[in-house]
């Protein structure tokens, strides 16, 4: 923790973090107008249009508190679902580099398949089995976003474990759990937490993506940055820039601190650094 | 290393199987594909004829019963929109999808590589802050932004590049770009945070000890023994390329699989749905095959039991 | 072998790509044609590529009226019809147009074990037979009062061509007897096509047509303002000012058939099952201010299912509820809500010009007199699905209806007939309401020849409509497009973009 703090970079990606947790925890307090609250005749003024500091949506909406709001969910979403993901793929990366073989087979060609369906066709079959909900989407993305780390962790493990760090800690005895949890999960933290901050931007756009579809089981009312990019989309060249500029830069800005929190972390991680 | 490929191979087979059965229980699970066939005012009657037409009147084991075996021969059925063929319809997009998939990747891998290892080896510079930086930009802009911002620069201000559509080389360079931006910063990541791990390692240390010089010992070790995750990532991102860039495809209206799949499925084309997973299911493997072949030569010490 | 030359093609580089300039005129549409059968889609836009090529038998004229051409069609009786087929016409690989290529079509859409998309329409029809070298005797099952409006769908195929090729070859090489013959397709890249210099109704002014699927709305319109396309199709309402600013292109409206409406499920026991709410509902959305703000002006507000074009319109009847919030609240309070209520309503997204903002500033305006509307948007096939089987997960949900036949009944009937009517048709899959004189009135009008007498039923069906208000009912839509100014060319209420009525202006 105090090699943290000492990571120059890693103090500014708390602090971005940080500020972003605190918005969502007190938005009701900060946000200068009801994010919901409509107001036909003043759609899409541009920012600065009286006292709407990031101007207005196609409904009227100020910008800045349905962005200030959106963090609630955009990042409830995207970091739950992230770590859905993670509870799922890294254990299963794990034994299978570990102990390669059939386990190794069935697993990574489980993920084949999965890879190979198109991610709307299985959202849309959850939606049709389990109804739309917001539970309900965070999982299926968490759920289906675990081939990637589990790819991940097993192609550090293949090279690792036949490395003599391992193979000292096998000699001497220590039990496959603790080779796997001591020694190849930390070694492989780094590329790790690359992909967990890539597939944390993935996640908030694919929500865009979804509701943009009338996919999302986020009612549309309720603010999410990725809703806000979706609705933006149409007017980006003509009409009203500010709608999905400013939900795309403070998705940029999240991806962003956990990216430098992320970098400064995998390397505290990393046993050989020490 | 012979009886290794063989054994993929074989499991090629199963994964077809596993992703073809898959996707016809969730197309089963989507809504009946007739919907959309007709107008909405047309008569319970006609689409109770189209339906059996079709055949998914039948009960659901003989319609899978049917859909395997036909899949035995090689035939995938007609498109329940065009009634072509659906391999066909498949293939054709598979074209434009891998131009632009094999474009961005040489572009991601010629830009990431070198970035990330500049900044390895020049940890603390200038130079790593200002790689390092764009990658984090690179990572972070959402791609729809950076494509309708390509488009914004390039087609509508300066008139440079055409904004939308395929057939010359002059419509690849602003999807190429789009696609692989992403991918460049994360390969760039990537190889910098192995470089530095590997720098640091035992055995890179040593090669330094003996006084190899510095530009070989990154070159021969550090770089080669930081490739593994960075190939992981390749592998990944092409096989997520190769089922196509539907946001790059949607912006640029450009001709590839990820679109057409898109709108398959809001149809409900079941053939045409189904012959795109299996294409999928070869190419993912195939691509896989690949990456575990490569962390072998990489890495002379990984092992497939 | 074909594909794999396209795809060499398409690796080298080589450049088919179009560009509006000199003859040609290029459309961008959202998505590229899924065939060029012309009676076997289900989409606009395959039926814009294949109405360039083909001619129908019966032709729908802008304002919704349709005429005789390819032909004629005289009724002998209540089910026997004389079809007149034009002479000279040929198609654009020389073969003649007469009874027997008529005979053909009708053969091919009645084929049962092989029905096509557009086989639905004709499905009245018995036996087709040849009387003579351009005359044809149709006999139909049942009184079929919209053969001629069908004929609007009768988009004519060869037979020898067919006979020869087959069909999935002319589906992708087709050849019809119209203005434009067809060049090539490259598939969601673009389709070519040339005038054809001997159409029988005159040459077409210019010389080529080129349709391209451009998906991306944003897209859409930098190609038209920078040039690149002409005539671009779903132009967004915001977009407007600055594609009229522009210089180079303009953007062109027209009302089209479609009606924006919310159902609501006036069945069960909730508060929906009160016309009083009901009415309360539609006094509280202000349509003339989501027609302004949400749809750029692009739309008229209307009071009843249906709007101008269709038969059995009526002015009065249809007269927008005015926006009240004052009689809407009270209203709620005499039918016991004072404090409002809630209940869920669906919507699609992407659907219908702005649809999801449409749902929710009605859902923000029913929240100003009290009423909590939760908004669940859905994906069209699956709401589309919920609908055609009555599983309906939320209590309200809005829909467009375009009414191709423009006539009341395929809107009246379709979705309002409740099956009250003793050894009556059984209730529609859309119909929610459930009142026995309004019944009455829309069946009878079924059976009844005499127009003026049809317009007084339908008059008398409005009228409990009205009162019944089983709908908030919103807007006419209106469709946008964006043209550039060289192009001399007006939408059409149909949705149809024909290239034959257009003219290149220097």
């Amino acid at each position: 923790m105090r090699r943290l703090l000492r990571n120059p970079a890693a103090l500014v990606g708390m602090f971005i973090i940080g500020l972003f947790l605190l918005i969502a925890l007190i938005a009701p307090l900060v946000s200068p107008h009801d994010p919901t609250l409509q107001d036909l005749a003043l759609r899409l003024k541009p920012p600065g249009f009286e006292g709407h500091l990031l101007g207005t949506d196609r409904l009227g909406r100020d910008v800045l508190s349905r962005i200030l709001y959106g963090a609630r969910l955009s990042l409830l979403i995207s970091i739950s679902s992230v770590l859905i993901g993670m509870v799922i793929g890294v254990p299963l990366g794990l034994i299978s580099g570990y102990f390669g073989g059939r386990v190794d087979d069935l697993l990574m060609r489980l993920g084949d398949i999965q890879l190979s369906l198109p991610f709307i066709l299985l959202v849309i079959a959850i939606i049709a089995a389990l109804g739309p909900s917001l539970a309900n989407t965070i999982l299926t993305l968490g759920v289906t976003s675990w081939v990637v780390y589990a790819r991940v962790v097993r192609g550090s493990v293949l090279s690792l474990k036949e490395q003599d760090f391992v193979q000292a800690a096998r000699a001497l005895g220590a039990k496959t759990p603790r080779i796997l949890l001591k020694h190849l999960l930390p070694n492989s933290a780094g590329p790790l937490i690359v992909v967990a901050t890539l597939e944390l931007a993935r996640i908030i756009v694919s929500e865009a993506a979804l509701s943009f579809l009338g996919l999302s089981g986020v009612p549309p009312e309720v603010p999410s940055w990725g809703q806000m990019l979706a609705d933006g989309r149409e007017v980006l060249f003509f009409g009203g820039w500010w709608v999905a500029t400013f939900p795309g830069v403070a998705i940029s800005l999240v991806v962003l601190g956990i990216n430098l929190l992320g970098d400064a972390l995998g390397e505290v991680l990393d046993p050989r650094s020490r | 290393m012979l009886t290794y490929i063989i054994r993929r191979l074989l499991l090629v087979i199963i994964v077809v199987w596993g992703a073809a059965t898959l996707a016809f229980g969730l197309l089963y699970l989507s809504g009946d594909p007739v919907n959309l066939l007709l107008p909405l005012d047309a008569g319970q009657e006609a689409r109770a004829e189209l339906r059996h037409a079709y055949g998914f009147d039948q009960p659901i084991y003989v319609q899978y019963g049917r859909y395997l075996l036909k899949l035995i021969h090689g035939d995938f059925g007609t498109s329940l929109r065009s009634e072509e063929p659906a391999l066909g319809l498949v293939l054709v997009r598979m074209g434009p999808t891998l131009l632009l998939a094999g474009w961005g990747l040489l572009f991601a891998v010629l830009l990431g590589v070198p970035a990330g290892v500049v900044a390895a080896v020049r940890k603390g510079s200038l130079v790593e802050l200002l790689t390092m930086t764009l990658a984090l930009l690179g990572q972070s802009v959402p791609v729809f932004w950076l494509g309708l911002m390509l488009i914004l620069v390039f087609g509508l201000r300066l008139h440079w590049l055409p904004i939308s559509g395929a057939g010359s080389w002059k419509h690849l360079i602003l999807p190429t770009i789009t696609v692989g931006t992403f991918v460049t910063a994360s390969i760039a990541r990537l190889t910098r945070s192995g470089v530095i791990q590997e720098l640091r390692s035992d055995h890179v240390r040593t090669a330094r000890a003996k006084g190899l010089a510095g530009r070989v010992v990154v070159y021969k070790h550090a770089l080669r023994n930081a490739a593994i995750p960075v190939v992981t990532i390749i592998g990944l991102q092409l096989g997520a390329l190769l089922s196509g860039a539907v946001i790059t495809e949607t912006i640029f209206a450009w001709p590839g699989i990820g679109r057409f799949v898109l709108i398959a499925v809001s149809q409900r084309d079941f053939p045409v749905v189904q012959a795109t997973v299996v294409v999928f299911a070869l190419l993912l493997a195939f691509v896989n095959l690949i990456v575990d072949l490569a962390y072998l030569w990489l890495d002379p010490r990984v092992r497939y039991s | 072998m074909r594909k794999i030359t396209l795809l060499v093609l398409f690796i080298l580089g080589a450049s088919f790509s179009a560009w509006a300039a000199g003859d040609t005129l290029v459309i961008a549409q959202g998505v590229d044609a899924t065939t060029l059968d012309p009676v076997n889609h289900q989409e606009t836009p395959t039926g814009n590529v294949t109405s360039n090529i083909f001619d129908n038998f019966y032709r729908r004229l802008p304002n919704g009226k349709y005429q005789p051409w390819l032909g004629e069609v005289k009724a002998l009786d209540n089910l026997t019809w004389e079809m007149t087929v034009r002479k000279g016409v040929k198609f654009h690989d020389g073969e003649e147009l007469n009874a027997d290529v008529i005979k053909f079509n009708f053969d091919r859409l009645l084929n049962p074990d092989k029905p096509l998309k557009y086989s639905t329409y004709f499905k009245p029809i018995k036996s087709v037979e040849v009387v003579g070298p351009y005359k044809l005797k149709i006999t139909t099952s049942k009184p079929f009062p919209l053969f001629l409006t069908r004929l609007t769908y009768f988009w004519v195929v060869p037979k020898k061509y067919i006979e020869d090729k087959g069909a999935a070859y002319f589906a992708n090489h087709p050849v019809g007897t119209g203005p434009y013959k067809f060049v090539k397709w490259i598939k969601d890249q673009e389709i070519d096509l040339a005038a054809n210099e001997d159409y029988w109704a005159g040459k077409p002014k210019i010389k080529k047509v080129v349709f391209r699927p451009i998906p991306e709305a944003s897209s859409r319109v930098a190609e038209l303002v920078t040039g690149g396309v002409d005539i671009i199709t779903n132009l967004a309402p915001e977009a407007i000012d600055s594609v009229n600013a522009s210089g180079v292109a303009e953007a062109r409206t027209v009302p089209s058939i479609r009606n924006i409406f919310v159902e609501l499920d006036v069945k069960g026991k909730g508060p929906l099952h009160d016309p009083k709410v009901r009415l309360a509902l539609n006094y509280a959305v202000d349509k003339e201010s989501i027609i302004k703000h949400v749809l750029g002006g692009n739309g008229t507000a209307v009071g009843c299912p249906l709007n101008t074009y269709m038969f059995g319109y009526d002015e009065d009847l249809c007269k927008p509820f005015p926006y009240d919030p004052a009689k809407a609240k009270k209203l709620l309070a005499e039918a016991g809500y004072p404090n409002g209520f809630s209940f869920t309503m669906g919507s699609p997204s992407g659907r219908y010009l702005n649809d999801r903002q449409v749902a929710e500033a009605v859902v923000g305006q029913l929240a100003k007199v009290g009423v909590k509307a939760d908004l669940r948007v859905q994906e069209w096939s699956s709401y589309v699905g919920q609908i055609l089987q009555r599983k309906i997960p939320t209590d309200a949900w809005l829909i467009g209806w375009g009414n191709a036949q423009f006539d009341a009944d395929n809107t009246l009937f379709t979705l309002l007939y409740g099956g009250n009517v003793k050894g009556g048709p059984k209730r529609t899959v859309f119909s929610y309401f459930s009142d026995p004189q309004f019944d009455e009135y829309v069946l009878q009008a079924q059976s009844v020849v005499d127009q003026s007498k049809r317009q007084e039923l339908y008059k008398k069906a409005l009228e409990r409509v009205r009162a019944g208000a089983p709908w908030i009912f919103l807007y006419q839509q209106e469709d946008i497009y964006g043209v550039n100014k060289r192009v001399k060319w007006q939408p059409r209420p149909d949705e149809l973009i024909w290239a034959f009525d257009a003219e290149i202006v220097k």
